[in-house]
């Protein structure tokens, strides 16, 4: 039933319940948008080496592909738990469903509800992320997020080769970036270790440059002004 | 209460200026889809959401757009400097150049004036977040319209980056109706508004 629910089963064959074979091609071959690529789920993804790798996701696969691997959570294998705060009181996947008694049933209190999926009509639903696939503050700050599972570029994405940013900016990035995280995800112990982390790092790496008060003159007012051109990248200075 | 950091969230530098671009990207920061009423619409919402964690997601969500807002008028800013008389008369900028000069001023990409009937505020959180779902895609959709007409790498590699953010956005809503529905019955999710204290059968 687990993998009916999913609609990936694991001898290869990639049409189950539900699972989409059009747009959005992630194995990373070039294809025409909107046009399925054959090749997605029967051969190995080129970049984790799967087969039935199911990732729509570049960078996730860097990691390998986040579905084949057990759940660092529950030990299963095609583990759908994406960390909900309810993963509080460990992750409910991995106890019976007291309705079903299915083992991954992610349902945690439908009453009478057959297909016991978590799911009720005329209402959508969530697919939560965890935080296995992180960027380095550098790279979150190119790529616009610290979570590589959340990037998802635009087909032949031109993009600048050498960002210019500093140290202190990319930290300053990743550490708003996974206050936006813990806002949703309140109890996550492991995004609040990495948060002060985050902070001691920054706090070396950006020192005094944002406190008027260094110097002799009051200096909040001194350009350069952030929207004013600058011919020097910001490492320089 | 507001603190402003004296510095963009990610950096922009256009070598080129270009106003056949300014008088599109000026759509992103006062346009139906822009970071003008993305932010409005966030910092609006948040005062009817009956629970704390949405309250803390709108107001930086809010901010963070409020952030892109100044990095989108940085890019028209930049732009649209050091234009010679001969470069305003043969391009589509000239209305705009017309009525605010070398200004950064909120507008539709068709001379529309921002208004704040391009956003809502229903007092729902469930309408709300999904309010908030749409506008994230639809930023997100405005963006890549704009790395289309764009060549400029300068100018694609801001585009790139506040569509990227759109997004991060998207998910982290989707995660607040999740926080919603996780504090309502299932059975019925339309009961009552959970933003009226005397909601019936509380």
């Amino acid at each position: 039933m687990r993998n009916e629910y999913i609609g990936v089963s694991i001898d290869g064959d990639a049409r189950g319940a539900g699972q989409s074979r059009s747009a959005g091609c992630g194995c990373g071959a070039r294809q025409p948008r909107y046009t399925a690529c054959e090749n997605q789920r029967t051969q190995p993804c080129s970049r984790c080496g799967q087969v039935n790798c199911t990732c729509q996701n570049h960078s996730v696969c860097d990691d390998g592909c986040y579905q084949t691997k057990p759940c660092s959570r529950c030990g299963n294998d095609n583990c759908t738990c994406q960390n909900r705060s309810a993963c509080d009181d460990g992750c409910y996947q991995t106890k019976p469903c007291s309705r079903c008694g299915n083992d991954n049933c992610t349902c945690q209190h439908h009453a009478g509800n057959t297909r016991c999926n978590g799911h009720t009509p005329a209402m959508v639903y969530a697919a939560h992320h965890d935080l296995d696939s992180l960027y380095c503050a550098e790279k979150a700050l190119f790529r616009g997020t610290l979570f590589g599972c959340l990037d998802k570029p635009m087909c032949h994405e031109r993009c600048m080769e050498n960002p210019c940013f500093t140290q202190c900016q990319a930290d300053k990035f990743a550490i708003w970036e996974l206050r936006l995280y813990l806002n949703t995800h309140p109890c996550d112990q492991q995004a609040q270790a990495l948060m002060r982390k985050l902070v001691s790092q920054m706090d070396e790496d950006c020192g005094c440059a944002f406190n008027p008060d260094c110097g002799n003159r009051w200096s909040w007012t001194e350009g350069p002004w952030p929207w004013e051109y600058q011919h020097c990248c910001g490492k320089e200075a | 209460m507001f603190v402003y950091e004296k510095q963009l969230q990610y950096p922009v530098r256009i070598r080129k200026p270009d106003q056949r671009m300014a008088s599109v990207i000026i759509s992103q920061y006062g346009g139906p889809d822009g970071e003008l009423g993305a932010s409005l619409r966030y910092l609006s919402q948040r005062y009817s959401m009956p629970y704390d964690e949405l309250k803390g997601l709108l107001t930086d969500i809010g901010t963070e757009e409020l952030g892109h807002l100044e990095m989108v008028g940085s890019m028209i800013h930049q732009l649209t400097r050091d234009l010679s008389d001969c470069q305003i008369q043969d391009s589509a900028f000239a209305p705009y150049f017309t009525d605010h000069g070398l200004g950064v001023y909120p507008q539709f990409a068709s001379g529309q004036p921002y208004h704040a009937a391009a956003m809502a505020v229903k007092g729902d959180p469930i309408t709300d977040l999904h309010e908030d779902l749409a506008a994230e895609q639809k930023a997100r959709t405005t963006y890549e319209n704009l790395i289309h007409l764009a060549d400029d790498p300068d100018v694609i590699d801001v585009l790139r980056f506040l569509r990227a953010r759109e997004i991060v956005h998207y998910q982290r809503f989707a995660e607040a109706l999740a926080l919603v529905q996780d504090r309502l019955e299932e059975k019925n999710f339309y009961a009552f508004n959970p933003a009226f204290q005397c909601g019936c059968g509380k």
